[in-house]
């Protein structure tokens, strides 16, 4: 499959998928609502131009839709969409660069199944914030290590 | 690092996910939002481990045409690099040239180079508008992905040759003449041709052919030689006075004076007594070239001793002849024969046969006796004290020889131009 379609594709599959598990449920007029919303916002933005990360993100209502069907099932579209978005952006060419996809999925992964145990949100959310703090601080350490050490002795 | 559109435009959606799961307690909405938090941050770790991969594979080589010049001087650049840009990262990097010495021609950064291994060489001129010896700041190299990108500055050792060592600018105010010696066209014939024609005679033989003027001789039909007239000229010491670096001095008052410096020892090197120069700094004698015909040796010297210590201060030093000179006058003079005169006749009685002169001063002298010397030239920034050029003026007056000055424009204050006349420099002339 073409890169330039392969996005547009897995934005009216994601669409469609929650409508389809939620046929026999009161919430079904509204994911066939956000799905065609999607699906149009998708279309005007592929009419536009090329723009993957976009697509990417207009997805993400359906996908939280999905949720309701099954959390596994919501993992498991995350996957291709991320997959799917790297590979189109060419950010997984190599198998060396399947390592870091591959981790961070297994990780969300493990959050979506702790997350599906849980009623409410207070709990995993005072410990999300925390450490998407602590995380973004590495990042910032770790980007702070790669400007300062590149080689020729940069200061 | 820097975020693309993209990645902010992910972290609002997540950021507006977490309130949703705040507000509305969604756990969807939670799981979201942390899927989109943690892309970004996946993305993030995975981005600054493909840049600096990306940037120890960087290389670089440099090279400069002409590497010495003069300042305002335009010198070519061709900069070979060698970089391997990972898959679905871009690349552009930036040739940071010296300060002071813009890009004038060409472009010193690449196009945007795709994913793939690339060697370009990039081609650009700069001006040095600087002077001394300038290096390169290093090189820039900007990485970016669909949703960061970040700046590696490359400033090692590696990444700043080749050195550029510019000449400052200086303009020399050539002494009253033909030529930079002050040389004139003499009615009599010397060993020294000049430049006019005094006289046309016959051809004889052994007379050299080039002298033979060819329309004279195709008008009369026989061989006329021209007979030049003489010259004669005065071959100056150059004397070049460099201030203090321990003394604050605007840079551009050291360069203007090393510049005409470098400008008259041009000339004067091509000459038939090349150029005497002299260096000093304040009554400090760093460097004595007599003679010297090596271009390279009179700039090697300059710029050694570009910025100098005085190690000997010569403020109010009393010459022994002036002291005795004014001692006699006090003590025959009746008139100036105060309590003031006699206490200083007194002093100078008693002091006069123990005085030694500076070691500057036997410098000077034995610099001004040299054999051929005719004429002195000082340059100077005339900052400070100016103690030292009126030694060098006295010497030179006592010696006979004719002593000219030349200071930056901005320096040449009526006080201090009245001073020099003083001091025994027949011509002061600003550089």
């Amino acid at each position: 499959m073409r890169t330039g379609v392969l996005m547009p594709f897995l934005l009216v599959a994601s669409a469609c998928i929650p409508p389809l598990g939620l046929l026999a449920t009161p919430t079904l007029p509204a994911a066939i609502i956000i799905g065609a919303a999607c699906i149009l916002a998708g279309y005007l933005v592929s009419r536009a131009g090329r723009n993957d990360p976009v697509l990417f993100l207009i997805v993400q209502p359906c996908m939280a839709l999905c949720w309701y069907v099954s959390p596994i099932l919501t993992v498991a579209l995350e996957t291709v969409l991320v997959l799917g978005l790297l590979y189109s952006l060419g950010l997984l060419s190599g198998g060396e660069n399947l390592a870091l996809p591959v981790l961070f999925l297994m990780v969300i992964a493990a959050i979506a199944v702790l997350l599906s145990t849980l009623p409410h949100v207070f709990v995993p959310l005072s410990l999300f914030i925390p450490v998407a703090a602590l995380t973004w601080l590495a990042i910032l350490g770790l980007a702070y290590r790669t400007t300062a050490h590149t080689r020729g002795d940069a200061p | 690092m820097e975020a693309t559109r993209y990645t902010h435009g992910i972290f609002v959606a997540a950021l507006a996910m977490l309130l949703c799961a705040w507000f509305l307690d969604s756990i969807p909405a939670l799981f979201l939002s942390v899927f989109l938090g943690g892309f970004l941050a996946f993305r993030a770790i995975a981005f600054l481990r493909v840049a600096a991969a990306a940037g120890a594979t960087l290389t670089l080589s440099r090279v400069a045409k002409p590497e010495i010049l003069r300042q305002g001087g335009t010198s070519s650049i061709g900069t070979t690099l060698q970089i391997g840009v990972p898959p679905g990262v871009k690349a552009v990097i930036s040739d940071i040239p010296p300060s002071g010495a813009p890009v004038i021609q060409g472009q010193a950064i690449t196009p945007e180079l795709e994913p793939g291994d690339h060697t370009l060489t990039l081609r650009y001129g700069i001006t040095c508008l600087s002077s001394g010896s300038i290096t390169w700041r290093g090189a820039d190299l900007v990485l970016s992905d669909p949703f960061y990108s970040i700046t590696l500055p490359f400033r090692g050792g590696a990444f700043r040759h080749p050195v550029l060592h510019v000449n400052p600018m200086g303009r020399y105010q050539r002494r009253e003449g033909l030529g930079i010696y002050g040389e004139k066209d003499l009615e009599k014939l010397t060993v020294m041709k000049g430049y006019g024609i005094r006289a046309f005679r016959d051809y004889i033989t052994g007379d050299d052919p080039r002298s033979i003027d060819w329309k004279l001789s195709a008008k009369h039909g026989k061989l006329f030689v021209r007979e030049y007239s003489g010259t004669s000229g005065k071959y100056p010491l150059l004397v070049v006075d460099l201030p203090d670096s321990a003394v604050p001095c605007p840079e551009n008052l050291r360069d203007t004076v090393l510049g005409a410096a470098l400008e008259a020892a041009r000339d004067m090197s091509t000459g038939p007594q090349g150029c005497s120069l002299m260096i000093i700094s304040g009554a400090n004698l760093l460097a004595f070239l007599p003679n010297e015909r090596s271009l390279q040796k009179i700039e090697s010297a300059l710029f050694e001793f570009h910025s100098p210590q005085r190690s000997v201060q010569c403020y109010r030093t009393l010459d022994p002849v002036v002291a005795e000179a004014i001692r006699t006058r006090i003590a025959g003079n009746a008139g100036l024969q105060s309590d003031f005169g006699k206490r200083l006749v007194e002093i100078y009685t008693r002091f006069i046969p123990e005085m030694r002169p500076l070691p500057f001063d036997i410098q000077c002298a034995r610099a001004l006796s040299r054999r051929n010397e005719t004429a002195l030239h000082v340059l100077t920034t005339a900052t400070g004290d100016v103690s030292h050029l009126a030694t060098l003026g006295l010497y030179a007056r006592r010696m006979g020889i004719e002593a000219s000055l030349g200071l930056p424009d901005v320096m040449a204050s009526p006080d201090l131009m009245r001073t020099l006349r003083g001091a025994g420099y027949a011509l002061v002339k600003v550089v």
